[in-house]
């Protein structure tokens, strides 16, 4: 096995690792706790899964787990936006499922939210053209 | 700055989750054994294994009940209590409805006693666990509390 190889296995099993200790934690803990507890808990959990993806993508490890054309999407970066992706899905299921909440509010601030993120990224992208 | 905000973040929801499981609202079923003594529904496992239970096996209570609530929220709480018996024929009326304001680190609790006529006319219920005559008393403590114990007209000699 290469350098290269060995590297990125490794690299890839403390990824596995650590998102599982973390699905773990958030499976055992966020069932217990209130619906607006664990909407926070998994808007930060997302917010911090992104901000690492942002960090580790400009570091040594950055570079995709294997070599080779195929798993060349398989990043870290590209894992923690998957998992941040799915922390933000798991979310909006939470809130979605809020006795609290309004029905219209529910509804309209889940527009208000999924629609502002599109507006965001489309105009961060057209100042970046620019 | 990006690696900052990222531990940042996971501490916070570490800390949020930690703040929540900490400090929260705990609520008991009770019944009276016959040494007069308190004992506490057992509320493990998942409500199938719960009801699963073989009851006649001799985890029933008996007539005399209590709710008791404690706010463990470093704030105060107004919940809505509700004791109701539910029988299979689905007939006894709702004894217990009220709503109660608990400040910080207080425990109320809610006595009662199921009458007798209501066992005697209860058709028991059709797990087939629960010789009649029986019902299960249900709690519900604002709206995530849900409670239940069954109830015979029998009293218990102590904890099952």
């Amino acid at each position: 096995m290469n350098e290269r190889t060995l590297q990125g296995a490794l690299t890839f099993l403390g990824f596995a690792i650590s998102l599982m200790a973390t699905f773990y934690f958030a499976s055992t803990y966020l069932p217990e706790v209130s619906a607006w507890t664990r909407l926070a808990a998994l808007v930060l959990l997302g917010l911090a899964f992104a901000f690492l993806g942002v960090y580790i993508r400009g570091t040594a490890v950055g570079q995709p787990f294997f070599s080779g054309p195929r798993l060349s999407w398989l990043a870290p970066a590209n894992v923690l936006y998957l998992a941040a992706l799915f922390c933000g899905i798991a979310a909006e299921v939470v809130f979605l499922s809020m006795d609290d909440v309004s029905r219209p509010i529910k509804i309209l601030a889940s527009l208000v939210v999924g629609v502002g993120l599109i507006v965001a990224v489309a105009m961060r992208g057209k100042m970046r053209t620019k | 700055m990006a690696l900052g905000a990222s531990i940042a973040c996971a501490a916070l929801a570490v800390a949020l989750v930690g703040v929540d499981l900490a400090y929260n609202i705990e609520a008991k079923l009770e019944y009276r054994a016959k040494d007069g003594s308190w004992v506490t529904m057992d509320q493990s496992g998942s409500e199938d294994d719960w009801y699963a239970r073989p009851v006649a096996a001799g985890s029933c209570g008996g007539p005399e009940w209590r709710l008791v609530v404690h706010n463990g929220q470093p704030w105060s709480q107004t919940l809505d209590v509700q004791v109701t018996y539910d029988r299979y024929d689905n007939s006894a009326p709702s004894p217990f409805r009220e709503s109660w304001n608990l400040p910080s680190g207080a425990s109320r609790s809610h006595e009662f006693t199921i009458p007798a006529a209501t066992f005697t006319s209860s058709t028991g219920t059709d797990d087939g666990k629960t010789p009649p005559p029986s019902l299960w008393v249900t709690a519900q403590v604002g709206r995530d509390i849900h409670l239940s114990g069954c109830a015979t007209a029998k009293v218990p000699e102590a904890a099952a």
